[in-house]
């Protein structure tokens, strides 16, 4: 049953750590941080999502902003002394009887590079189950609130290399691109098993659904970015990316499982009957290529202390698989599979991503906003700053994609083409409501 | 209590047991029992040779967590009625468990409930048992443990032991995490 619970811990975790993680724990800068992980200038998420950006100046004299960021991992200190004797540590030993899968992913989606100076209280209420020979309850108390009712899941669209070179506003490259998503849903019956306190029905069907899919390939890309308007001050950019997107593998998934009651809750030796079905598809490596075409377009708006900015990603990004095979799964007492079709089409479709920002940056005081969504909900973030001499002051406020409110604060102290950053960020993990903090250090070069 | 749905109650545990919180298993074990037949126990003193005074092993299906976890108390409540048919005396109605089911009647019981009887009269014999000893506890973390149940009679007497309630309640100091 250990296998179970933290099998399903692992579900939580993973469901809940990866709206933060893609929101905001990639992020390296304490500055960003301090602001709340708000993205200037050509800093952040703005050159990857609006290809316009690529033409607009960093203006390191507007934004602050450093040539070089070199994150300080107070974090893995900290970790390090918390597990000093990693190699031997039973919890990340998969051979150990302490091995605890749920730690090593939640170390790893929470990479230990910032140091942890408020942990995030997991819950702590007692949680009861009522048990006869036929009857069921689970009172799960405040933790029931955890459960989602909701669609969860992970989702990420990523460019992990796009090599090429440029000239005159045109690059050529090649980029890879990678695209999972992994969703749950759980069905009527199991919500209100667990979240609601409702005892097991005689003859019913408890069940989840399930989604899963991982695609990748390469890209060979042709963009351009330029301003087409007014002067490095007061300028209108524009930019745009053609993909002609090669597929070479994915895998896909699709099926709700479960169970069923019988006459009796704990009646006979199998009181529950498991049942599932699922299709999956896939194209696996050395098949034929899939193949798609797409594009990204953005604009930005330079106009004295003012700068705008809208980018979208993956425009009609359908990617076209000719070889896959599909089967299909049942289990219902006993299993089988079925080979449903092989060598037929299928299609596949990247989510669109958009950006939109604004920035406002009037003497030693900068203010922006930034949109993004990557396809599963917008994270949103409202920061700024303030130099003061020397020193600068810094606070932000984010949305995540669970439309939680994240805040940051920070600060910096900055010698000549040298800066130090401290930037605080509050953050709650996918098993608590609480928030904890955890203090993220860089050093800047200008 | 059958495994696979144990791992469905358990799985909730995950999301709230990672803490410093219990799991509180409120098992009503008399369900079972009586489900089988095995709620009720004839006795005889004294005893006739051959004549057993227990029931044949019962199988219940408990939490199967495993040894990381913590038992921290198993608290039994219940009550037995003996409903004496002829003579005076007393019963002693013992529970035992174990996780060998040919060990469950070798070693000690877990509890005892014993009652005064007299001719024709039923007598109720509640109980409550705040925590069982500290060498049992973790008999319920494994995925099966076995229960018997003995009446032994003193005195010229006979009658029958009658189960009426019987709770556990198990609260696991959750190590998982």
């Amino acid at each position: 049953m250990r296998t179970f619970v933290l099998g399903f811990g692992l579900v939580v975790l993973v469901g809940g750590a990866a709206a933060p993680a893609a929101a905001q724990w990639l992020v390296t800068d304490a500055r960003r941080i301090g602001m709340g992980g708000l993205s200037l200038g050509r800093s952040g998420s703005l050159e990857r999502y609006n290809p316009a950006y690529r033409a607009v100046d960093a203006r390191a004299d507007r934004h602050g902003q450093a040539k070089l960021t070199i994150p300080i991992p107070l974090g893995i200190i900290q970790f390090l002394h918390d597990h000093p004797h990693l190699s031997s540590d039973p919890a990340f030993d998969p051979k150990s009887r302490g091995f605890n899968p749920i730690l090593v992913v939640n170390t790893i989606l929470n990479l230990p590079l910032y140091l942890e100076v408020k942990k995030a209280p997991t819950p702590t209420n007692d949680v009861a189950f009522v048990i006869g020979k036929d009857s069921l309850m689970v009172n799960l108390g405040l933790a029931a609130s955890l459960v989602p009712e909701d669609q969860f899941g992970i989702s990420g669209s990523s460019r992990p290399l796009s090599p090429g070179f440029g000239f005159k506003g045109f690059r050529v490259g090649v980029m890879g691109w990678l695209h999972d998503d992994v969703e749950f849903q759980l069905g009527d019956t199991l919500l209100g098993f667990l979240r609601d306190s409702q005892p097991a029905r005689h003859n019913t069907r408890y069940s989840a659904l399930v989604h899963g899919l991982v695609e990748g390939g390469f890209a060979p890309t042709v963009s351009y970015a330029a301003r087409i308007a007014g002067d490095s001050a007061h300028g209108f950019y524009a930019g745009g990316a053609v993909h002609y997107y090669v597929g070479v593998g994915y895998g896909r998934t699709d099926g709700d499982a479960g169970f069923i009651t019988g006459d009796t809750i704990f009646g006979g030796s199998n009181s529950v009957t498991p049942d599932g079905r699922t299709l999956t598809q896939y194209s696996k490596p050395g098949n034929t290529l899939g193949h798609g075409i797409g594009g990204d377009v953005g604009v930005a708006w330079v106009s004295g202390p003012i700068e705008i900015g809208v980018g979208v990603n993956d425009i009609g990004a359908t990617i076209t698989w000719p070889d896959t095979r599909l089967d299909s799964a049942f289990y219902h007492d006993s299993s089988y599979s079925v080979p449903v079709a092989n060598h037929v089409e299928t299609k596949t479709k990247l989510p669109v991503s958009y950006i939109a920002n604004l920035a406002y940056t009037v003497g030693n005081t900068t203010l922006g906003a930034d949109v993004l969504n990557t396809g599963r909900g917008s994270v949103v973030h409202v920061g700024g700053e303030q130099r003061i001499g020397l020193f600068a002051v810094r606070g932000g406020v984010a949305r995540d994609q669970r439309k939680r409110i994240e805040f940051g604060f920070g600060g910096g102290l900055r010698f000549g083409g040298l800066g130090l950053d401290v930037g605080f960020w509050t953050h709650t993990n996918s098993l608590s409501n609480e928030r904890g903090i955890t203090m993220a250090t860089s050093l800047s070069i200008y | 209590m059958r495994a696979k749905w144990l791992c469905l109650v358990a799985l909730t545990a995950a999301a709230a047991g990672c803490g410093a919180g219990r799991a509180i298993f409120d098992i009503d074990v008399f369900s079972f029992l009586s489900a089988a037949n095995a709620d009720t126990l004839p006795y005889v003193g004294p005893l006739p040779p051959g004549v057993p005074d227990t029931i044949p092993v019962q199988t219940v299906r408990s939490l199967g967590i495993g040894s990381s976890s913590l038992v921290d108390t198993v608290r039994l409540s219940g009550a037995v009625d003996f409903v004496n048919s002829s003579g005076t005396g007393s019963v002693t109605f013992q529970v035992y468990f174990d996780t060998v089911k040919s060990m469950v009647y070798t070693g000690a019981p877990a509890f005892s409930v014993s009652g005064a009887v007299t001719p024709g009269v039923t007598t109720t014999s509640p109980f409550d048992i705040p925590d069982l000893p500290t060498a049992l506890k973790p008999l319920f973390l494994a995925s099966t443990v076995y229960v018997g149940i003995r009446a032994s009679a003193t005195g010229v007497i006979s009658g029958t032991a009658k189960l009426t309630a019987l709770r556990a309640r198990i609260v696991i100091q959750d190590k998982i995490l």
